[in-house]
C-alpha cells in the first residue's frame, strides 16, 4: 500500500489560455491491492479535442476515467495528474437520473451542484435537440431507454463543461439505439468548442466515427499500445462502409489482438 | 365501488348479523360477549359524553407526538448511520437486536423511568414503537442507495449538505412512508398499551376502565374506535403515499 504519490491538480480553466492541454497524465499507475491495473500511462488531451480510449473489458479504462474526475477512492494510485478543467461532467452506462425528478428537474440538477444559474433558453434549445420536447415534466420512469440516454446526455453537456468524461455511454443500448445516440453526440458535441471530450469504449467503430483520436491500451496492466487520428465522421452510417474507415478499423483491431495475443 | 370491495363488506355484515341473532337466541352469552347493537349504542352514549373528546385528544396526543418525535430520530439517524459503513456496522445490529424484544415487555420499565401516570410515559411507548421500525426501513432503503448516485453527486463536487437535501432526503422519503403504515398503529399500540399499564385519561384507560366493570358493550364499542382511527390514519397514508411518490408510475 504505502502513501499515493500524486499530484492532482484542477485550475480553474482561464489557464487553458497559457497551457492549452486540459488533461495531462504522466506515468500514471494504478493497483487495487495486489491487482494491477493501469501500468504507466501517459496522455494528454487539448481544448476542444475528442479522445477516444479504447480498450478491452476489465483493463483499467474506468480507473482511468475515475481518476481523471478525481472520484478514484479505492485504487492505490501513482503519477502526475493535471486536469485544467472548472466544470466536468460525467457520463456513466448506466443513467443516473433521480427517479423522483421530472426530465427538466433533472437537467437542472448540475446547476444546483455547480451554484450557477441555468440558462433556460439554452436548455429548451437541447431539449429539442434532444427530441424530448413536450417530455419535460414526465418522470423517467415513463421514458423509454433512449430517451433517458439522451436527458443524460443533455443534462451533461447542459454546462457547458470543459471536460466531458463518457465511460460506455452507449454500451447498454440495442445496436439500432446506439447508432442513432452516435449521430445524435456528434450533433451535440458540434455546438461546444471549449469542451474537450474523453470517450471510453470498447467498441471500436464508435471510437472512430466520435473521436479525432483514438488511444489504444493493452488488456490489464493497462498500457497504451498505439495512437491513431481519425477525423470524426458526420454521418456515422455512410462512414462505416469507406475504405479508409474500414482500414483504420483493422489498424485498431491490430494493436488490440496485438496487445492482448 | 368495486364488486371484490362490496363482497368484502357483506361478508363482513354477515358476521355481525349472525353474532347479532345468536346473542338474541341466547346461543352466546352476551353478558360476557356483548353484541353488535348493544357496541353502537354504547358507542354513541359515550361519544357523546364529555370524557370522549379527552380521551380521543388525549390518545391522538401521546401516539402522534410519540410517532413526529420517532420520524424525526428515525429518519435522521437512519441517514446519519446509513451513510457510513462504520456507523452502520457499529449501531444497526444494536438496534436490530431492540426489535426483537417484544414492546410489552419493556412498557413497565418505561412507565417507570419516564413520567409513571402521565402521559410523557405513553409518548415513550409510542416513540419506542414507531421509531425501531422508522429507523430500520429508512436505514436499509439508504444502505441500498445506488452507488452510481453517489459517484455523480461527487463528480460535481457537490457538499455533503447538498448529497443529504437532493439525494438522502428526497430519497429516505419512499422509506418514510412504507414504514410509516407500520409505525403510525405501532405508535398506537405503544400509546394504549400505556394506558393500559398506569392511566387515568385516554382510549385505553377507557377500554380498561370498562373491562373492569364487566361491560362488554363499552369494551367492543372503545375496540371499534380504536380500530377505525387506525384503519382511518393508514388509509390516509396510503393517499398521501399516492400523491408523494407519482413519479414512481409507469
Amino acid at each position: 500500500m504505502g502513501l499515493p504519490l500524486i499530484k492532482f491538480v484542477i485550475r480553474p480553466s482561464l489557464e487553458s489560455e497559457i497551457n492549452p492541454l486540459r488533461v495531462r497524465i504522466k506515468d500514471l499507475k494504478a493497483r487495487y491491492g495486489d491487482l494491477e491495473v493501469i501500468d504507466n500511462v501517459s496522455l494528454s488531451a487539448k481544448t476542444d479535442e475528442i479522445v477516444s480510449i479504447i480498450g478491452p473489458s476489465g483493463c483499467g479504462k474506468s480507473t482511468l476515467l475515475n481518476t481523471i474526475a478525481g472520484i478514484q477512492k479505492n485504487a492505490d494510485i501513482e503519477g502526475e495528474i493535471e486536469v485544467n478543467a472548472e466544470r466536468v461532467s460525467y457520463v456513466f452506462q448506466e443513467d443516473t437520473l433521480l427517479p423522483w425528478r421530472t426530465v427538466f428537474s433533472n437537467i437542472l440538477l448540475p446547476y444546483e451542484l455547480l451554484d450557477i444559474k441555468p440558462d433556460v433558453k439554452r436548455l429548451k434549445e437541447l431539449i429539442k435537440i434532444a427530441g424530448l420536447k413536450g417530455f419535460e415534466n414526465y418522470y423517467p420512469s415513463r421514458l423509454s431507454g433512449g430517451m433517458r440516454r439522451r436527458v443524460d446526455l443533455i443534462r451533461a453537456v447542459a454546462i457547458n463543461p470543459n471536460l466531458l468524461l463518457l465511460d460506455e455511454p452507449f454500451g447498454a443500448l440495442d445496436a439500432y439505439t446506439r447508432i442513432k445516440m452516435q449521430i445524435f453526440l456528434y450533433k451535440l458535441r458540434k455546438g461546444f468548442e471549449d469542451t474537450t471530450t474523453i470517450l471510453v469504449t470498447h467498441d471500436v467503430e464508435e471510437a472512430l466515427v466520435l473521436s479525432k483520436r483514438v488511444i489504444v491500451l493493452s488488456s490489464r496492466p493497462a498500457r497504451i499500445v498505439g495512437e491513431l487520428k481519425s477525423d470524426g465522421y458526420e454521418n456515422p452510417v455512410e462512414a462505416r462502409s469507406t475504405e479508409e474507415f474500414i482500414e483504420k478499423k483493422k489498424k485498431i483491431l491490430e494493436m488490440l489482438y496485438g496487445g492482448i495475443r | 365501488m368495486k364488486r371484490e370491495t362490496l363482497i368484502q363488506l357483506f361478508l363482513i355484515l354477515i358476521f355481525f348479523v349472525i353474532w347479532q341473532v345468536l346473542a338474541n337466541l341466547s346461543l352466546i352469552p352476551s353478558y360476557l360477549l356483548g353484541t353488535p347493537t348493544g357496541a353502537i349504542s354504547a358507542l354513541s352514549d359515550y361519544l357523546h359524553s364529555p370524557t370522549a373528546y379527552e380521551d380521543i385528544k388525549i390518545t391522538f396526543f401521546e401516539a402522534l407526538s410519540g410517532l413526529f418525535i420517532g420520524v424525526v430520530f428515525g429518519v435522521s439517524l437512519g441517514i446519519v448511520i446509513g451513510s457510513s459503513n462504520k456507523l452502520s456496522h457499529i449501531f444497526a445490529p444494536i438496534f436490530s437486536s431492540f426489535m426483537g424484544i417484544p414492546k410489552v415487555v419493556l412498557a413497565p420499565f418505561i412507565i417507570l423511568a419516564f413520567g409513571g401516570i402521565s402521559p410523557t410515559s405513553k409518548v415513550f411507548l409510542a416513540f419506542y414503537g414507531s421509531f425501531l421500525i422508522i429507523f430500520h426501513t429508512v436505514h436499509s432503503g439508504i444502505r441500498a442507495i445506488d452507488n452510481k448516485y453517489l459517484v455523480f453527486f461527487e463528480g460535481y463536487k457537490a457538499s455533503k449538505a447538498k448529497i443529504l437535501r437532493k439525494l438522502y432526503l428526497p430519497y429516505s422519503l419512499v422509506w418514510l412512508i412504507q414504514s410509516l403504515k407500520l409505525a403510525l398503529p405501532m405508535a398506537f399500540a405503544g400509546a394504549m398499551v400505556g394506558e393500559f399499564l398506569a392511566s387515568v385519561k385516554g382510549l385505553g384507560a377507557r377500554l380498561v376502565y370498562y373491562e373492569s366493570l364487566f361491560y362488554p358493550d363499552g369494551v367492543l364499542a372503545i375496540t371499534f374506535l380504536i380500530v377505525a382511527t387506525i384503519i382511518g390514519s393508514v388509509t390516509f397514508i396510503q393517499v398521501v403515499e399516492k400523491g408523494v411518490l407519482r413519479w414512481r408510475e409507469t
